[in-house]
C-alpha cells in the first residue's frame, strides 16, 4: 500500500477520467470508422448492368406467377422481383427460402449481378416476417 | 357480443381519467397538497383498471369471435387453438401497443401495493405521477393512432387467422417477457424523476428502484435470449441472432440498463455520479420507447417490421422528445443537489473498474444503435438506401464485449476506494494462469481462431476469478464460524444475497458467452442431397437419409425427412426435419429436426427435395450452443437470489 499513497490524492482521479475519456472517444472512433466498410447499397433494377460484379442490394415485391421451380421441394428457384420503380429483375437463388417467401411478399436479395446472362446472382434472401404483417381485411390482395 | 363494447368504452373513457389525474396530480406535486396527490393515487388505480378491463375483455373478443372488431378479425379465426387466441393479443400492431399499457398497468398497481406504507410520502406520489404520465401517453395511442377497438362495417363469417410462424410456444412466452421488461424499466425511471421532482435524492430512491430495475432487467435478459431460442428453432439457419433492428431494439436498453445497475452502485457508496445515474436511467426508458417505435411505426426496414404509420411515429417522437426535456430539465434544475461527495482516488479500484465498464457498456449500445439507424439516417440526408449488416456489428462488437467479459471478472474482485497491487496480482494470478493454460490446452487440441482463443480464455478467467471469490470469502468464514465449508458457503449467500447473486449472473454472463464463442466460431455447415438410405459424413458424425413422408394436419400438409444420426458407430437420435404448407395461408414453414447435446447440437433443415425422393438438407453442428441458454439460466437463478425478499 505505501508507496501508491505517495502521490498527491487528487491527480489519480484526474488520471482515470483521462483514460475514461480517452478510452470513450476510442470506441466511439471504432464505431464510426467500421461503418464504411461494411455498408452495402439497396439499388434498382436500372442501376444493375452498371454494377455487375459487386456485391449489392436489391428490395421489391415478388412478382406474381414470377417463381419458377420444379415442384415445393426445389431448392433451386428463379423469380422476378418487381424494385421500387416497378421495373423487374430475374433473380436466382439456390438454397433454404425463408417461410415469408412466397408471390407478392416483400423481399431482399443480396449477391451480383451478371450484366451478360441479365440475372442477379442472390447468395441471401430476406422475407419479411409476416408476424406484424396488417394482412387480409385492412389490406386486400391487389395487382 | 354486446359486451366487447365495454371494453372499448372501457379505454375511451379511461382517456379522459388518466389525463384529469395527470393535470390534479401536477397541482399537487407543485402545491404539495396531499388531497390533489390522492386524487391522483385514485385516478392511477382507476386507469389501471380500465385498462385491465379493455385488455380482458378484448381476448374476451377473441375466445367469443367477435370479427366485428378488426383487430381480432385480422388475428384470429374460428379454428384457432385456445392458447394462441390470447397469444393474438400481441400479434399485431394495435393489439401490441394495448398491452403495452396493459403490462405498464400491471406494474403500477404492484408499485402501489408494494410501497403502499409510503402513501404519506410526497415521493410515492411523485413517482405515480410519472407512471400515470406515461399511462397517459399509450392511451393517446390507442384511442387516436392504433385503436384495436376499430369496428368493421360488415363482420366477415371467419377471421384471417394467425399467421403459423407465431403459432409456437416461444412466440407466446417471448413477446410478453420482452413487454414486461421493457415496460418494466418505467418503474425506476419513475423513481428517478420522482426523486428530481421531490428534490429528495438520497440514497432512498435508488434502494427503493433498485429491485425494480434488476426484475425487469432480468426479464429482459430471459425475453432477448427466448427470443433467440424461438429464431433457432424455427427460422432453420443455424443460428440465433441476427442483428435484425427488432433484436437490437430490445438489447440497446438492456445494455445501458446494465450500465445503470453497476454505476448506481458507485453512488450508493461513494455519492458519486448522481447526474450521470440520472442520465442513465432517463436513456434506459426513452431506449424503450424509442425501441417500441422504431420497431411498431415502420421507420428502420426490418424483416419484423410493421406497415409505416407516420400519424403514430409523429406522436412516439414528439412522446420520446417531451420526455427527454422533462428529464433533462430536471437534471438541469437539480444540478446543485447533484453534486459528487467524493473522488475517485486510484485506477486500481472498483470505482474506475465501473466506469470503464460504463464506457464500453455505452459504447456497446451506442455501436447498435448506430448500425441500427445508419441506413434510416442515410435515406434522410442522400435519398438512397443502403443496408448494415451483421458485419459491422460483429467487427465493431467482439471487441467491445470481449473487454467486457475481462471487466466481468475484475469488477467483483478489486476493492473499493484503492487496491494496491499486491492485493491484485494475489487475486488475479491463479485465474490469469488458469485462462493462459486454457488457451495452450485449446491451442494443442487445434482450436486456433485468434478470436475464439481470447474469448475463452477470457471466460476461463472470469470464472477464475469468481471461483476463487466464493472459496475466499467461503474460508473466511469459516475462520470465524468453524462451520464446514458447504454450510459456510450456503450461510455466506444467504447473508449477503445481493452480492452472491449478482456473482452468479455474472458466472451466467460467462457461460453464454462461451457458447456464443464455441458456436460462432466452429459452426460447420454443410448440403447434401440425400436419397433413402443414402448418407453422408459432417466432422465426426454420420447421417442416413431413412426416408421422405408426407401426411397431413388439420390446417397444413407435410413432407418429412428422417434421419439417422452415428456418433461413430453409435446412433445418437433420430432426426424429422419438416416442410409445412399452411393450407388457408398458402404459408410454407420449415420445423427444424435437432438433437441437442452437451457439447453439440445437430440441427437438420428440410431445405427441399427431388421429385425421385431424395431430400436436400442443410446439416449443422454447433458447439456448445446450448451453453448460451444455460447461462441464461444460471442469470436467472442469480438474479433469484438477489432479489429474494427478506432480510439480506
Amino acid at each position: 500500500m505505501g508507496p501508491v499513497n505517495a502521490e498527491t490524492p487528487r491527480k489519480p482521479g484526474r488520471r482515470v477520467w483521462g483514460w475514461i475519456a480517452l478510452s470513450a472517444g476510442a470506441v466511439l472512433y471504432l464505431v464510426i470508422s467500421s461503418i464504411g466498410g461494411t455498408q452495402l447499397p439497396y439499388v434498382n433494377a436500372r442501376e444493375l448492368p452498371e454494377l455487375s460484379d459487386r456485391r449489392v442490394r436489391v428490395a421489391g415485391k415478388v412478382a406474381y406467377g414470377g417463381i419458377e421451380l420444379d415442384g415445393p421441394g426445389d431448392v433451386s428457384i428463379r423469380f422476378g422481383l418487381i424494385d421500387e420503380a416497378s421495373e423487374t429483375v430475374l433473380i436466382e437463388y439456390t438454397g433454404v427460402r425463408p417461410d415469408a417467401f412466397r408471390e407478392g411478399a416483400q423481399a431482399a436479395v443480396e449477391g451480383t449481378y451478371d450484366a451478360a446472362g441479365r440475372v442477379f446472382h442472390a447468395s441471401l434472401l430476406q422475407a419479411k416476417c409476416p408476424s406484424k404483417y396488417e394482412v387480409g381485411l385492412a389490406e386486400p390482395t391487389r395487382k | 357480443m354486446s359486451l366487447t363494447y365495454l371494453g372499448e368504452w372501457a379505454m375511451r373513457f379511461d382517456f379522459a381519467v388518466a389525463a384529469l389525474g395527470t393535470l390534479i396530480g401536477a397541482v399537487g406535486l407543485w402545491k404539495k397538497n396531499l388531497a390533489c396527490l390522492e386524487f391522483q393515487r385514485r385516478s392511477l388505480m382507476l386507469s389501471s383498471t380500465l385498462v385491465f378491463a379493455a385488455t380482458g375483455i378484448l381476448v374476451y373478443a377473441f375466445f367469443v369471435n367477435d370479427f366485428s372488431i378488426r383487430y381480432v378479425a385480422s388475428y384470429s379465426s374460428i379454428n384457432l387453438p385456445a392458447g394462441y387466441r390470447l397469444a393474438a393479443l400481441w400479434a399485431g400492431q394495435e393489439g401490441s401497443q394495448l398491452f403495452w399499457l396493459f403490462v405498464l398497468a400491471v406494474y403500477s398497481s404492484a408499485y402501489m401495493a408494494v410501497h403502499r406504507i409510503e402513501r404519506g410520502d410526497i415521493h410515492f406520489h411523485a413517482t405515480g405521477f410519472v407512471l400515470l404520465a406515461v399511462q397517459l401517453f399509450f392511451l393517446i395511442i390507442v384511442n387516436v393512432a392504433s385503436d384495436p377497438y376499430t369496428r368493421l362495417d360488415s363482420p366477415p363469417p371467419d377471421g384471417n387467422g394467425l399467421n403459423p410462424l407465431l403459432q409456437h410456444p416461444a412466440m407466446a412466452i417471448h413477446p410478453p417477457m420482452l413487454y414486461t421488461g421493457f415496460v418494466g424499466m418505467t418503474v425506476p425511471f419513475a423513481c428517478a424523476m420522482g426523486a428530481l421532482i421531490t428534490g429528495r435524492l438520497d440514497a432512498a430512491w435508488i434502494k427503493k428502484c433498485r429491485v425494480w430495475t434488476i426484475f425487469s432487467w432480468t426479464i429482459l435478459a430471459i425475453g432477448i435470449m427466448l427470443g433467440g431460442r424461438w429464431a433457432y428453432d424455427e427460422l432453420g439457419w443455424g443460428g440465433y441472432w441476427a442483428w435484425d433492428p427488432v433484436e437490437n431494439a430490445s438489447f440497446i436498453p438492456w445494455l445501458t440498463a446494465t450500465a445503470f445497475l453497476h454505476s448506481v452502485m458507485i453512488q450508493e457508496r461513494r455519492g458519486m455520479l448522481k447526474i450521470w445515474n440520472m442520465s442513465l436511467i432517463s436513456l434506459t426508458f426513452l431506449l424503450t420507447i424509442f425501441g417500441t417505435y422504431m420497431t411498431r411505426s415502420g421507420v428502420v426496414a426490418s424483416v419484423h417490421s410493421f406497415a409505416r404509420q407516420p400519424l403514430l411515429g409523429g406522436i412516439f417522437l414528439a412522446f420520446i422528445g417531451l420526455t427527454a426535456v422533462f428529464a433533462f430539465g430536471l437534471i438541469v434544475w437539480r444540478y446543485p443537489a447533484l453534486k459528487a461527495e467524493h473522488r475517485i482516488e486510484s485506477f486500481l479500484s472498483r470505482e474506475a473498474v465501473f466506469l470503464f465498464n460504463n464506457v464500453v457498456l455505452l459504447g456497446l449500445a451506442f455501436a447498435v444503435l448506430f448500425g441500427t439507424m445508419f441506413p434510416t439516417f442515410f435515406e434522410m440526408v442522400k435519398g438512397t438506401r443502403i443496408s448494415v449488416g451483421p458485419q459491422f456489428f460483429n467487427q465493431v462488437t467482439i471487441p467491445l464485449f470481449l473487454a467486457l467479459l475481462i471487466l466481468t471478472g475484475i469488477g467483483p474482485t478489486i476493492a473499493w476506494r484503492k487496491s494496491s497491487p499486491g492485493q491484485l496480482l494475489k487475486n488475479f494470478l491463479a485465474p490469469l494462469l488458469g485462462a493462459a493454460l486454457a488457451v495452450g490446452l485449446l491451442w494443442a487440441g487445434g482450436v486456433n481462431q485468434p478470436k475464439a482463443l481470447a474469448g475463452i480464455g477470457s471466460v476461463v478467467f472470469v470464472l477464475g476469478c469468481l471461483l476463487l471469490e466464493f472459496i475466499r470469502d467461503t474460508r473466511a468464514r469459516q475462520r470465524s464460524t468453524k462451520e464446514s465449508f458447504l454450510p459456510a458457503l450456503v450461510r455466506l449467500m444467504g447473508k449477503n444475497r445481493r452480492r452472491y447473486g449478482g456473482y452468479i449472473i455474472h458466472a451466467g454472463v460467462a457461460v453464454t458467452a462461451l457458447g456464443i464463442i464455441a458456436s460462432s466460431s466452429y459452426q460447420v455447415h454443410r448440403e447434401a442431397e440425400l436419397g433413402p438410405g443414402q448418407e453422408m459424413r459432417i466432422e465426426r458424425f454420420r447421417l442416413i437419409m431413412r426416408g421422405l413422408t408426407e401426411g397431413r394436419l388439420p390446417n397444413a400438409t407435410w413432407v418429412r425427412a428422417t434421419v439417422d444420426v452415428f456418433d461413430a458407430e453409435k446412433n445418437i437420435g433420430r432426426i424429422f426435419a419438416e416442410k409445412r404448407l399452411y393450407e388457408k395461408t398458402e404459408q410454407p414453414h420449415t420445423e427444424t429436426g435437432l438433437i441437442s447435446r452437451v457439447f453439440y447440437d445437430f440441427y437438420v433443415v428440410l431445405a427441399g427435395w427431388t421429385a425421385e425422393g431424395a431430400a436436400i438438407l442443410h446439416v449443422y453442428v454447433n458447439p456448445l450452443v446450448s451453453w448460451v441458454w444455460l447461462g441464461g439460466a444460471v442469470l436467472a437463478a442469480g438474479a433469484v437470489l438477489c432479489l429474494w425478499p427478506g432480510k439480506s
